[in-house]
């Protein structure tokens, strides 16, 4: 996987797969797994929900300023890059034998559709032709 | 109250996803009607101006499909004309990556306006 630490979510994501190399049996992979992974993924999940709550919560403050929705593109390399990172973390998940791993797998899940439709809203919002068609079709409503 | 404006295009593409989904009509149309009066709802996107552009999420009780994997409704909101205009409807299902849902929002957007220009 591509190391990246652009921010602390992207750091605590690639340091938790760092620990994900757990696909043997054994106690220690058991203790690794019960004590390491799924607190850390636990902490991850309500990072990223906050994150993604904070990012909507700058769109709706940027609305009432921007006039040409240019952050958002930089917005969506950011976020596809860690939607990117939870399409990674997710196959290795999968092959983790133990039972926990269905609970973690679900949140992982759960952030990686949160980060595909904020990679989809900053995708659509930072189009200038779909604004320019917007604009025709209110003008013309 | 704003007026809902619901163009051609719209409803062919309504019936389209309805089609698939025949138990939730009633449901999804409530939830189309309900932006008359509430046309705040969902996300908004940035950089449009003075125009409201936002997409709601639309679950499917009926078919147990939570708001994560169900329906997207783009819709418009004229603060000045006190108008809302539904864009466009889409299952998420069927657009696997963003980049093919901006090309169907393109193609929905351009459909409105010939329709609208015509």
């Amino acid at each position: 996987m591509e190391i990246v630490k652009e921010n602390r979510l992207q750091y605590d994501l690639w340091n938790t797969v760092e620990r994900l190399n757990l696909r043997q049996e054994g106690l220690i992979c058991w203790l690794k797994f019960n004590f390491i992974v799924i607190p850390r993924s636990f902490t991850l999940f309500v990072s990223a929900a906050t994150a993604i709550k904070k990012h909507r919560e700058f769109m709706g403050l940027c609305n009432t300023m921007c006039e040409d929705g240019k952050c958002m593109d930089s917005l969506y390399k950011s976020v596809k890059k860690t939607r990117d990172m939870y399409m990674q973390v997710i196959p290795i998940l999968e092959e983790i034998p133990y039972r926990m791993k269905t609970l973690v797998l679900e949140m992982y899940r759960h952030s990686l559709d949160e980060w595909d439709n904020l990679a989809e809203d900053c995708l659509l919002a930072s189009d200038p032709e779909i604004r320019s068609l917007v604009g025709k079709i209110a003008a013309a409503i | 109250m704003y007026v809902k404006k619901e163009l051609g295009f719209f409803t062919a593409r309504l019936k389209k996803v309805v089609k698939k989904y025949p138990l939730s009509t009633d449901y999804i149309d409530g939830i189309i009607n309900s932006l008359k009066g509430k046309p705040t709802q969902g996300d908004i996107y940035p950089g449009f101006g003075e125009l409201s552009v936002r997409k709601m999420r639309i679950g499917l009780p009926e078919y147990k499909i939570g708001k994560r994997k169900g329906l997207r409704l783009l819709h418009l909101s004229i603060d000045e004309k006190k108008k809302v205009a539904p864009l466009t409807i889409y299952a998420k299902k069927d657009y696997g990556s963003e980049a093919k849902v901006k090309k169907e929002v393109i193609m929905a957007l351009q459909e409105a306006l010939l329709e609208l220009e015509s």
